[in-house]
């Protein structure tokens, strides 16, 4: 009888002390069970009334979680700029940046930053983050944001940085700026006009270098362009506004020509529409845009006929065999090229052709990505544009001369994996901040 | 296309089932076998030889009796590989520990030795069991589904029992022969997260499946049970005074499973793509069924996908086949050595059958494995301490070797070996007249195993967990005999 309770003791003592040895260990101890972070950051809507667009203009800014519980502590502050066809939402509701910092911040992975991202959207859809004017005494005295143009450069660097920067806790050593497609194309090219506002810059899938896009020997958009226009001899800026999803480049190159070229001088004649009789394009009804548009071509004061297209806005490229082919007027192409970033880099010069200050912008630390399937097909992610040639193009001038940078390409379409590389962005301004942690 | 993510995370249930089983072969049957190393099969001169050898039950005069308790306490660490340059999915991409559990595993037998050289027994063993618990998966920050996701979400637990009845004869001094049948019991729970793609489920979608919506989560659970057969067969020969050699094999027959499985997809909430969905819908250009799936598919819902209570599928089990020489090098002390051959490249296919998703079409499937056969090698250390009229004590030592069979292109988390292992077991056996008391304790080195490469299905779920294994093991293994 003692033996046996001797022995069901042993058998008792093992097993208490077996199954008592460990603790589990949480795997995600800082997110709740949909995902997100258990301390949240807010955000905050400021609307401005911008001198240098002629609008109505609202910025989110993302405040850290623990920015209401540091009362005198100043962040680091990085500006957002969306993509052709977004606003100050597509960081948030697309691709979910407030979510992802949350959790990054409350990993470690990061310190606390404050997230800026302004309305860049204009009539066509995207303002390219460039000063345009289309300012006519007699036509168009003021400021004209009905048909696509403004100071959007401007509008950025000053207007957006002084309003967030005099309202909130920011330290502006410690600025970094970042976009995605057209927003990464414009906080490459602030980048390079204002390195000094900037101690980082990030562009996701950013058309780098115009030229890629036209002549890179895969590229099919002539041939796209011509047969989104279908039989016409022009661009049909009325049909792409009717029907963005059928038109999607017509439409960039008409906001490209707004942006980049924008025809100064009278026009003979032309027909005004309301974009708003377009639900597809999404305007908020505070913004009834008119656009000049004309089913023939009404400027005649260019180089030559064949690139008079529309008055107010020059596009550089033209419609050679309706249904079939497109090529470029080269004289309005260079206008562009003035504001393409590949040229400002390769002759250091600014559109206004000023040189650019490449010692601060070599100071900088300079990473872009792009998607490999981010090509000329446009099945894959609807978009087609060929980005990822730009970049490598982008990257070999940058490799050329000599400047430190980081770019990298991944499997992904132009925005299907963007969310993904929002945690790499992150680090590579705090590295830039000096607040680089240990899990990077 | 719901239809066919189904498919893929039912076939993945029955690879986590089959892939935990092969792990966790376990070795717990007789505590002195256990201390050897199971360096038995020369040697099964007790109740456990039922499980080594039948044959040597032969050499057992009288009645022998026993149980024996085996605390098994596995722990895992996993460091997942980044899946292009990312997490992949929601998957952690921080080292993840599975949850501390200590598994208690009963064997109990006895073997009746007679006079004419007949010898009977009867034990029942796990040959297979064990399982693992991981907090592995968590939607991804602004994933936006309106439903908690399960937070222990990778679970297993398998344990096969074996009620064996043993014959043995002893042809000769020297020579005996055995063999035994057994009924199998198999019962399974099996949790786990399965991954699909939406643009890989419908590349006409991908435009709109940008991340985090370019994917949705399904929890699928498994349970079920079922029987089937085993054989052991063995021969010993006493060589000499000093040696024996031993062979002896052990057959299953495929347990035939029924159970249930109930899947519930998690899907992200993208309000933007339904917007696009609807206006295409809207113009004519998805038909309302469609619309309907492809929508649902960037709704934010937990949606109940599967909820089958009558599913079942055949699992094989592996054939085993050793061969053991013992030596009794001094009057004192004894060496066992056992090679074994176990054919892990029996789960080449699991058939799952009469699954139906939740409009009752059928979803048949098959899986391919593709494990490999392994050797395991065993060695055991046997040296009489005291020894006196009624007692008797003995310490020993043992040692296996004992790879993985698990190939990287299908290693889950579920299996607590993922790698090769080597076993270190020091122990004692005291007798104290007709009562035999053992303990043993095993300490197992399984070095870090590094998975490079996710393998993914035609849906871009992962068939495997790439990634560095950090496995600990140990054991206790404590017994009681009685001999009569």
């Amino acid at each position: 009888m003692r033996r046996g309770l001797i022995v069901t003791g042993i058998f008792l003592i093992l097993s208490l002390a077996l199954s008592g040895c460990a603790e589990k260990q949480p795997t995600f101890p800082e997110q709740d069970l949909r995902g997100n972070a258990k301390e949240k950051g807010r955000i905050e809507t400021l609307t401005i009334q911008s001198v240098f667009t002629g609008e109505e203009k609202k910025i989110n800014v993302y405040l850290p979680y623990e920015y209401d519980k540091e009362s005198s502590k100043k962040y680091p502050v990085i500006y957002l700029l969306h993509g052709f066809g977004g606003d100050e939402n597509s960081w948030f509701d697309g691709l979910k940046i407030d979510k992802v910092v949350d959790v990054l911040i409350a990993e470690g992975k990061i310190e606390p930053v404050i997230l800026v991202a302004p309305n860049a959207r204009n009539a066509l859809g995207g303002s390219f983050y460039t000063n345009s004017v289309d300012i006519d005494p007699t036509r168009n005295p003021n400021m004209n944001p009905k048909m696509g143009f403004g100071l959007y450069e401007t509008y950025i660097v000053q207007e957006v940085l002084q309003t967030v920067e005099d309202r909130y806790r920011i330290d502006t050593s410690k600025r970094g700026i970042m976009g995605h497609s057209m927003g990464g194309y414009g906080a490459m090219k602030l980048a390079l006009l204002y390195p000094q506002l900037f101690r980082s810059v990030v562009s996701h899938s950013g058309p780098l270098a115009f030229q890629e896009l036209i002549f890179n020997a895969k590229s099919n958009l002539l041939a796209r362009l011509a047969m989104e226009n279908g039989s016409k001899p022009i661009f049909d800026l009325a049909a792409a506004a009717a029907d963005p999803a059928k038109h999607p480049l017509t439409l960039i190159m008409f906001a490209m020509g707004a942006a980049f070229s924008p025809h100064f001088g009278p026009a003979a004649s032309f027909d005004s529409f309301l974009f708003t009789q377009f639900p597809q394009m999404n305007i908020p009804a505070s913004q009834v845009h008119q656009y000049i548009v004309s089913p023939t071509p009404v400027d005649t004061l260019g180089p030559g006929p064949l690139d008079d297209i529309f008055a107010g806005v020059d596009l550089a490229i033209r419609i050679t065999q309706p249904g079939q082919m497109a090529d470029t007027s080269r004289t309005t192409f260079l206008k562009w090229l003035a504001h393409d970033c590949y040229t400002i880099l390769a002759t250091e010069k600014k559109p206004d052709q000023s040189p650019i200050d490449i010692v601060s912008f070599k100071n900088m630390n300079i990473y872009f990505d792009c998607g490999e399937q981010d090509d000329f097909d446009p099945m894959d992610d609807g978009v087609g544009f060929g980005i990822i040639y730009t970049n490598r193009a982008f990257h070999e001038l940058m490799v050329q001369k000599g400047i430190s940078h980081t770019f990298e390409s991944y499997p992904g379409a132009h925005s299907s994996d963007v969310y993904y590389r929002i945690e790499k962005a992150m680090q590579v301004h705090m590295k830039a901040f000096g607040m680089e942690t240990t899990s990077e | 296309m719901v239809k066919k993510a189904i498919v893929t995370f039912i076939l993945l249930t029955f690879l986590t089932a089959t892939a935990m089983a092969g792990g966790v072969a376990v070795t717990a049957y007789g505590v002195r076998a256990v201390n050897l190393g199971g360096a038995y099969r020369a040697l099964s001169n007790d109740w456990s030889g039922a499980y080594w050898n039948p044959a040597g039950l032969a050499f057992v005069k009288g009645w022998n009796v026993g149980l024996s308790t085996s605390f098994i306490t596995p722990t895992a660490k996993l460091t997942l590989q980044p899946y292009e340059g990312h997490r992949f999915f929601g998957y952690t991409d921080k080292e993840a520990q599975s949850v501390p559990k200590t598994f208690i595993i009963p064997n109990a037998g006895f073997v009746y030795g007679m006079d004419n050289g007949l010898s009977i027994g009867f034990g029942v063993f796990v040959p297979f069991g064990l399982g693992a618990t991981w907090d592995l998966y968590n939607p991804l920050p602004g994933f936006g589904v309106n439903a908690d996701f399960p937070e222990n979400d990778n679970v297993s637990d398998l344990a096969v029992l074996d009620f064996h009845a043993t014959a043995a004869y002893q042809l000769s001094d020297r020579f005996s022969v055995g063999v035994g049948f057994g009924l199998t019991h198999m019962s399974i729970s099996i949790e786990q997260t399965v991954i699909t793609q939406i643009a890989m489920l419908n590349p006409l979608l991908g435009p709109l499946a940008n991340a985090p919506s370019d994917h949705f989560p399904t929890q699928q659970k498994l349970e079920g049970s079922g029987t089937g057969f085993s054989a052991t067969f063995g021969a010993m020969w006493k060589a000499s005074d000093k040696l024996t050699i031993g062979l002896a094999g052990r057959w299953y027959s495929d347990v035939k499973l029924t159970g249930s499985v109930l899947a519930e997809a998690y899907f992200p909430s993208n309000p933007k793509a339904v917007q696009i969905l609807t206006a295409m819908k809207d113009a004519g250009q998805l038909d309302p069924a469609t619309y309907q799936q492809a929508a649902m598919l960037f709704s934010g819902t937990k949606q109940k996908v599967v909820d089958d209570g009558d599913v079942e599928a055949s699992v094989p089990f592996p054939v085993n086949l050793g061969i053991g020489i013992a030596y009794q090098a001094t009057e004192k002390l004894l060496v066992a050595f056992d090679a074994e051959w176990t054919q892990w490249s029996s789960w080449d296919v699991i058939q799952i059958k009469n699954l139906t998703d939740l409009q009752g079409n059928p979803m048949d499937a098959e899986l391919v494995e593709n494990w490999s056969d392994g050797i395991r090698y065993n060695v055991g250390l046997e040296y009489n301490v005291m020894k006196t009229e009624d007692r008797q004590l003995d310490l020993r030592l043992g040692y296996y070797f004992d790879p993985s069979p698990i190939p990287p292109e299908t290693i889950t988390p579920s299996i607590p070996d993922a790698n090769k292992k080597h076993s270190f077991i020091v122990g004692f056996g005291y007798g104290l007249g007709k009562l035999q008391l053992d303990a043993s304790f095993s300490y197992f080195i399984v070095p870090d195993r590094e998975v490079t490469g996710w393998v993914l299905d035609e849906t871009g779920g992962n068939e495997n967990f790439p990634g560095t294994y950090k496995i600990n093991a140990f054991e206790f293994h404590v017994g009681l005999g009685y001999s009569f």
